[in-house]
């Protein structure tokens, strides 16, 4: 089956894992700046890294036929540090015209702190002023429901915010009713230990519905699994859910949500007879 | 084509056949980690440690006729959230 992966780091994979994504059924993925497992010491690093982004990957992943479409912003571990976080917010704006960059991601909060809410705030500001998607991090484990709850209250905050075009990542079953209720978009976030095994993700699904929610494997340098959307695909069958079901989730959810995106394009179908 | 939504679980007796082994292997999983924690011989001082505390009571809420079990075992392992932290303005 076609799906699209609407989050995962490939800066952090080996060129095998496109390969075997590719001979999965995957069509396009999204890959959102995030921590790159240390702070970075200046903006430059950053412009780096998005150059990294927007040339590097789309490049790589154009061999095996995958679409590459990228976010751009710090992330909130490093918006600790927020005068460095002023920095590359300023230096985003060069960057929002380049083809495939779907809008401002992943921003949010990892241990609620006020400098993280101050910085998610300013890119939220950006955001709006250029009229661009976002896509949010919530935090990990014992942070995540209030953390989940100070990002809705700050985006319900802000009269600007229309909630269609905004995704709130790695909802978990104390956090998928806010986000959807606010009328948000969400992602569920497949991993072995933390966050949701795809068993898990089903059985949200099966509770909450099919609409306004996708799934990603956020594979990076730590213990994830590039092809945890495959393994989702694989569970939903499990169940006996109709193929209809699993392709809304895993392919169209996903693109109505980019296809707001004046930078997207559509990924070219495969032949899935 | 049409999509249903919500989707319809399976049912129980099937899901119970399906997954007998794994829920099983759960269980043991966990009974050996318990285990494995008595083996070191400290137990006494597992006495009102928080970490301690929040496994016994989510392994308590397993036991219960609650519904929503996983939702509230995340609650369980969830910070307090405050309504009235202080918010950022947004700047237009």
């Amino acid at each position: 089956m076609n799906y699209i992966d609407p989050h995962i780091h490939m800066i952090s994979r080996v060129t095998d894992d496109y390969h075997r994504m590719a001979r999965c059924g995957c069509v396009a993925i999204s890959e959102p700046a995030f921590w790159a497992g240390f702070d970075r010491g200046s903006a430059d690093g950053f412009r780096d890294y998005f150059r990294h982004l927007v040339e590097v990957e789309p490049k790589r992943a154009a061999q095996f036929g995958i679409q590459h479409y990228s976010w751009l912003c710090i992330n909130a571990k490093e918006a600790e540090n927020v005068s460095l976080s002023r920095d590359v917010i300023a230096l985003i704006p060069e960057f929002l015209n380049t083809p495939g960059v779907l809008g401002i991601g992943e921003i949010g909060l990892n241990k609620n702190t006020p400098n993280e809410a101050i910085i998610f705030q300013e890119h939220l500001d950006l955001a709006m002023k250029t009229d661009e998607l976002v896509l949010i991090h919530t935090p990990h484990l014992e942070d995540k429901l209030k953390g989940t709850r100070m990002i809705i209250d700050m985006l319900k905050n802000d009269p600007r915010v229309k909630p269609h075009r905004v995704c709130v990542d790695h909802v978990e079953e104390h956090t998928v009713r806010y986000a959807l209720e606010g009328g948000f978009w969400c992602g569920m976030t497949l991993y072995p230990t933390s966050k949701c095994t795809p068993s898990r993700a089903v059985d949200i699904l099966e509770m909450v519905g099919l609409d306004r929610i996708m799934a990603n494997s956020a594979g990076d340098w730590g213990k994830s699994d590039p092809l945890a959307v495959p393994e989702l695909i694989l569970e939903m069958r499990r169940r006996g859910h109709p193929e209809s079901a699993i392709k809304k989730v895993v392919h169209d959810n996903p693109l109505e949500f980019f296809r707001q995106s004046s930078r997207w394009q559509e990924p070219a179908l495969r032949n899935e007879s | 084509m049409t999509v249903p939504n919500p989707l319809k679980p399976a049912q129980t007796m099937l899901l119970l056949d399906q997954q007998f082994l794994e829920i099983r292997c759960k269980i043991l999983d966990l009974a050996a980690q318990l285990d494995r924690l008595a083996r070191g011989g400290e137990m006494a001082a597992m006495e009102g440690n928080a970490k301690w505390a929040l496994i016994t009571k989510g392994i308590d809420l397993l036991g219960t006729t609650q519904t929503a079990k996983a939702q509230a075992v995340q609650e369980l392992f969830s910070l307090a959230y405050d309504p009235n932290w202080p918010k950022p303005s947004p700047r237009f």
